[in-house]
Order: C-alpha cells, then structure tokens, then sequence
C-alpha cells in the first residue's frame, strides 16, 4: 500500500473542509452551550459577594465543567456513527481510516483542550463584569482579610502555581486520556456510547482493582520489586511513571479506535 | 391466434430513424444524432442503440464516420423502402389475405378501398 | 470491473445468504439486478462498495479489495443506497463538502440536472421528501463520474416525470469507462436502460445476459391458446396467456417480469 492512501496532507484537508462543513451547526451549538453553562454557573457562584471566587473559588467549576463537557464532547465524536444510515453515507467518502481518527482526535480533543480555557475565560469575565455593575450596595467586601468583592476575570498562572510541573503534565495526560477513551467508545457504540463506555471502563476499572486487592490484600503477595518501588521513588519520577503509563494507555486506546474505524461495517 | 406484440426495442429504435429518413427529416449524405444524443433524448441504453446503428449500417441505411458519426447512405431511402415492400408482402399482406378469408369478405366489400388506393396512387 | 469469486456470505447465525456465487462485470455496461425480497441485493452491492466484508471470498473491484476501503478505491465509487440519511445541510453545502473528493466532479452536469429534477442548491436536504432526497443523491452521484455507480432501487419513490429524467441522465453520462449496477423491483422503469440482467436468486447468479443476447433468442408474446411444445414458460393474463417461446424473426419487447418469474421457477433458459 502506497503511504499516501494512509496520509495525504490534501486530502485531510478536504475531509476537514468537509465535516465542518457538514457539522458545524451541531459544534456551535455545543460551543453555544457550554459558553453558556460557564456564565451561568459563574453568575450562581458569585451572586454572594462573599464568595472566594478571587481566591481560586472559580477552579473547580473550571474543572467539573471541563471534564463533563470535554467527556460529552468526545464521547459522541464520529457523529455519523450514531445512525445505521449516515454511516454508510460517511464511509463511502474516500478518506483513509487514518485521516478520519486524526481529524476527530484533532476537532474533539485538542481543540477541545486548547479552546476550552479560552471560552471560560470569556465567560466567566463577562458574568464577572455582570455582577461587579450591579453590585447590591456592596462596595467592597473582605471576608478573613481576603478581598472577595469586586471580583476579578480569572488568571490562569493560579491554575499551574500550586502544582508540579510533573503532575500538571500527569493530570494533563490523564484527561487527554479520560477523553480518548470516551472517544474510543465513540467508534464502537452506536447508541448511548458515553453510557456504554462508561459502563464498560468502569468494570474494567473495578476488576483491575479486584485483582490488586486480592494480591496484595487477601494472597498477602509481595514482590520485592513492588516494595523497592514503594520506598525509593521520588515524587517526580511518580509524575514520570504516572505519565508514561497514561500515555501507553492513551495510545493503545487510540490504536483500538482505528481498528474499530477500519473494520466499521454499514449493515 | 397471437396478438399484435409490440415490437422489440432495437426494431422501435431502427423504424423510428427509417420513417425519419423516408419523410425527408434526415435527407440522405445528412448526420443523424449520435448515439450519446440519441441515448439522451429516449433513454435507451447506448450499447442499445449503438447496436441498432450497426444493424442499420449492416443494411447500408446509414454508413459510419469515423470519429465523425453515423451518416445516411445514398440509396437509404430505397434501401428501406425494398424492406418494407419485402416485410409488407411478406409478413402484412398474408396477414390480410388470411383475415379476408377468415372474415369471407367479397369483393364488393372490399372495391371502395382498392378505389381509394388508385385515387391516392393518381393523385401522386 | 467487477471480479467475485465463490463469495460465501450470512449475517450472524442466519442461513448462507451467498452460496459461491461468482460473478464478472465488464466496464461500459448498466447492468440491471433483479431479485425478490431478501434475495440479498443490497447486502451484495454492499459487499462491492466495502461497506461489508466477506472474509474469505475475493471480490475485487477494479483491482481493490473493496473492504480496504482505500481512498484511490473510494474516490470511483459512488454507491446511492435505497434509504440514506444525509446531514442537516443545503443542498449546496453538501456539494461544497463532498465534491472535491472526486477527480471528474461535472458542477454544470449537477446544476442542469437538478434543474431538470426541480431542486434548488438553497434546499435544506433535511427538509426534502423522500423522493427529493433520492433525485439530490441520483444527480450527485451521476455528477461524480465515478467508474462504478451503484443505485439501489434508485425509482423507488420518484414520481413519473423524473423517471424518465433518470433514464435519459443515466442513459447520456455512461461513459466506456464506467460500470452502473442498478438494483431494482421496479423492471419497467429501467428496462429500456440496462444492456444487461442479473437475476440473484436462492444465494445464486440465476441469469447473467445481455438484452440483445436474450432478444435475439426469446420471443414474449400473448397468445389466446397455450399451444404445446413451443411454449418454455407461460403465465395467465388479461388476453389469454402471456408465454416465453424461441424467438423466430422479429424480436420482440423482453418482458422482463415474465422473464424473471421463468427464472426464479427454475425454468432453463438456455
């Protein structure tokens, strides 16, 4: 096979120019949505001027809605897929299977990644800005000495400062995966997938760690290796193992979506 | 008894290109449609039709052009007209002479239309 | 262009749906399949997309193996299924999205013949009717120029006048290139279109030939009386009996559904 029936840079394009074309009602709604969902879950925060929103308050609703929007996101990638009819209608456009994960890999998760700061930011300002206007007689408000009123649009550097660098990239690798493997099951199910999936990663999950405990635990089984580990690794190597780790699995998750793109049938 | 058939599609395809070129509507040494025209303007399948072109040129009714097309051949108009004569006395007129003896039909019966032919035959 | 060896085929536990069957398509042909219900039509003309594999036959298509489902394969060939679901897009913004994946692309070929079958590049393809939807994808997939075009029941759901607009598009564009497969119940509407029949019946080619081969052997007239002998197969109709005979001088019209229930009933037609 001739590589570039894996990979043309021109063709991947046309396929690009093609989805989007095809979906982008459906991205902007999505986009829509969670825009919207930040700046009303940002106005519920800080309808108190009490709120520790200036004092990293602001974090977990970062988080909590990155990974739920990020998972919905992912886990209903290949949107033809989700119907016996446009499947057939998707895999009769010539692009390789390659070019197709790359395209999804790129439009569902690394834009994703890299947008999805973006979109907080705006949001969240602008609920912020909201609400310093109409600032129900409070002018300014310290609780403990902090001062939480007016509030302030969100800096990102606080997000990095109290972490490792190592763990920031472990953590980082950890939702690429999450995300992969909602992804993954994109491409096996054709109905509920992030349900499915999550049904199915968790009873993975739940029998790796019924083996472990049944090791460790109840067959007392201890390998030296296991102790050494335990005892003489330093944090960082930790964040290194942890991500290399993830990473594998990242890739094994991603190697089984091309498969399962190659063997799709159209029934 | 059998009943009137219609006629097969390459035969339809052929009469309907003879009776053009015996009105005059393709004179002779004129183009007539290619095959991709004549594909586009019935429906027919053009290996179809590019059949019945070769059968007409079997019967030098129209003759090929390389590259060009398909042309009607000098004697196309006398050339058809030998086959109907041949297809009428061979296949039409026994037809009638068997009806006309089945139907026990006089002569009398039958004198205004031979009077209408001559008329007609004169008239020309 | 169409090479199929021995092809064995079921869906899960189900009985064989192909038994062996083998089959060769030469390019600058339409060829018409023809099949009753279940027969296996669709599953077959999915099986020469790659839209299905069989793993253990060898079906190529214009030397692919179709279930590769390459690029270079993909981009010659334009498969318009019986029901299909498109994107929520205009009419043209699925032209934009799609077209430029085949080399032969025709636009003006496109906008003439959704002239001639009234659809407008401003339609939404999700607003459209059923047989609007199959005139978008027929005109699409003619445009393409693609080798090979396969059209599953493509009359189903057209109203009268864009039959025979089918016929005179499909009947203009073949190219000495080009192979059509249409699968059909709806005989009348292409028998005029197709040079040659294929009849798919208990999981086997029954019938592979062209019209003039058959025309040249077959009589299908309407007689008042069954007369012995001559008769290869015979059906009750409104004048009398509708038979199959060997063809004497003139040909006449095939009549294809007379031909095809000669087949399925086991009738030799040598």
């Amino acid at each position: 096979m001739k590589p570039n029936q894996i990979f043309n840079i021109k063709r991947f394009g046309k396929y690009a120019n093609c989805s989007l074309i095809s979906n982008y009602r459906q991205t902007i709604l999505f986009w829509g949505a969670i825009w919207f969902a930040i700046f009303a879950f940002t106005l519920l925060d800080i309808r108190n001027p009490h709120s520790y929103w200036n004092h990293d308050g602001w974090i977990p609703l970062f988080l909590v809605v990155f990974y739920i929007s990020g998972l919905l996101y992912t886990g209903f990638a290949f949107p033809s897929f989700r119907n016996k009819k446009r499947t057939l209608t998707e895999l009769m456009i010539p692009v390789s299977a390659f070019e197709r994960l790359l395209y999804e890999f790129v439009e569902k998760i690394l834009v994703f990644i890299i947008l999805y700061p973006a979109i907080f930011y705006i949001s969240s300002s602008m609920a912020v800005g909201i609400r310093n206007a109409i600032p129900f007689g409070a002018v300014h408000t310290e609780v403990n000495g902090l001062t939480t009123f007016p509030f302030e649009t969100i800096s990102f550097e606080k997000l990095t400062a109290n972490l490792e660098p190592g763990l920031f990239v472990m953590l980082l690798i950890l939702s690429v995966l999450g995300f992969v493997v909602a992804f993954a099951g994109a491409a096996t199910f054709r109905k509920l997938p992030l349900i499915k999936t999550i049904v199915v990663v968790g009873l993975l999950f739940l029998t790796g760690i019924g083996y472990v405990y049944l090791l460790s635990e109840k067959l007392k089984f201890r390998h030296p290796w296991i102790e050494l580990t335990e005892h003489n690794i330093t944090e960082q190597q930790g964040f290194m193992i942890g991500t290399t780790v993830f990473a594998i699995i990242t890739l094994v998750a991603l190697a089984f979506t091309y498969f399962k793109l190659k063997e799709k049938e159209a029934s | 008894m059998e009943f009137k058939d219609p006629k097969g599609i390459f035969q339809q395809i052929a009469d309907n290109i003879c009776d053009k070129i015996i009105s005059g509507e393709f004179p002779a040494g004129s183009k007539i449609p290619s095959v991709r025209e004549q594909a586009a303007t019935v429906g027919v399948n053009q290996n179809t039709i590019m059949r019945t072109y070769m059968e007409l040129q079997r019967e030098n009714i129209i003759s090929n052009q390389r590259g060009i097309g398909f042309f009607v051949t000098d004697n196309a108009q006398q050339q058809i007209i030998n086959m109907r004569k041949k297809e009428f006395f061979d296949m039409q007129l026994p037809e009638f002479i068997k009806q006309v003896k089945l139907l026990n039909l006089t002569k009398e019966e039958l004198k205004p239309l031979f009077d209408q032919l001559n008329l007609n035959h004169e008239n020309k | 262009m169409i090479e199929i060896t021995n092809l064995n085929f079921k869906y899960g536990k189900q009985a064989n749906l192909f038994d062996g069957l083998s089959l060769s398509e030469k390019a600058g042909n339409i060829v018409g399949l023809l099949g009753k219900n279940g027969a296996g039509k669709s599953t077959l003309l999915k099986l020469m997309t790659g839209m299905l594999t069989a793993p253990k036959a060898s079906i190529e298509i214009m030397g692919e193996t179709p279930f590769d489902r390459l690029p270079r394969f993909l981009k010659e060939v334009y498969f318009v299924p019986e029901e299909y679901e498109l994107p929520a897009s205009k009419i043209g913004e699925f032209v934009k999205a799609h077209a430029h994946f085949y080399p032969r692309f025709d636009s003006e070929k496109l906008y003439q013949i959704l002239i001639d079958f009234e659809l407008n590049t401003k339609n939404s393809l999700s607003k459209l009717s059923y047989g609007q939807r199959k005139k978008f994808m027929i005109a699409f997939a003619l445009s393409t120029n693609c080798k090979l075009l396969i059209f599953d029941e493509p009359t189903n759901g057209l109203d009268i006048p864009s039959k025979a607009i089918f016929r005179k598009v499909v009947a203009a564009s073949l190219g000495e290139d080009q192979l059509v497969v249409i699968s059909t119940h709806q005989v009348k509407d292409v028998e005029n279109l197709i040079d040659t029949l294929l009849i798919l019946d208990c999981g086997q080619i029954k019938m592979h030939r062209t019209i003039w081969d058959i025309a040249e052997k077959y009589a299908f007239i309407t007689v008042s009386q069954l007369s012995e002998g001559e008769t290869l197969y015979s059906e009750v109709a409104p004048g009398g009996y509708k038979v199959i005979k060997e063809a004497q001088a003139a040909s006449t019209t095939i009549d294809m559904e007379l031909l095809f229930n000669a087949v399925v009933n086991g009738v030799n037609l040598k």
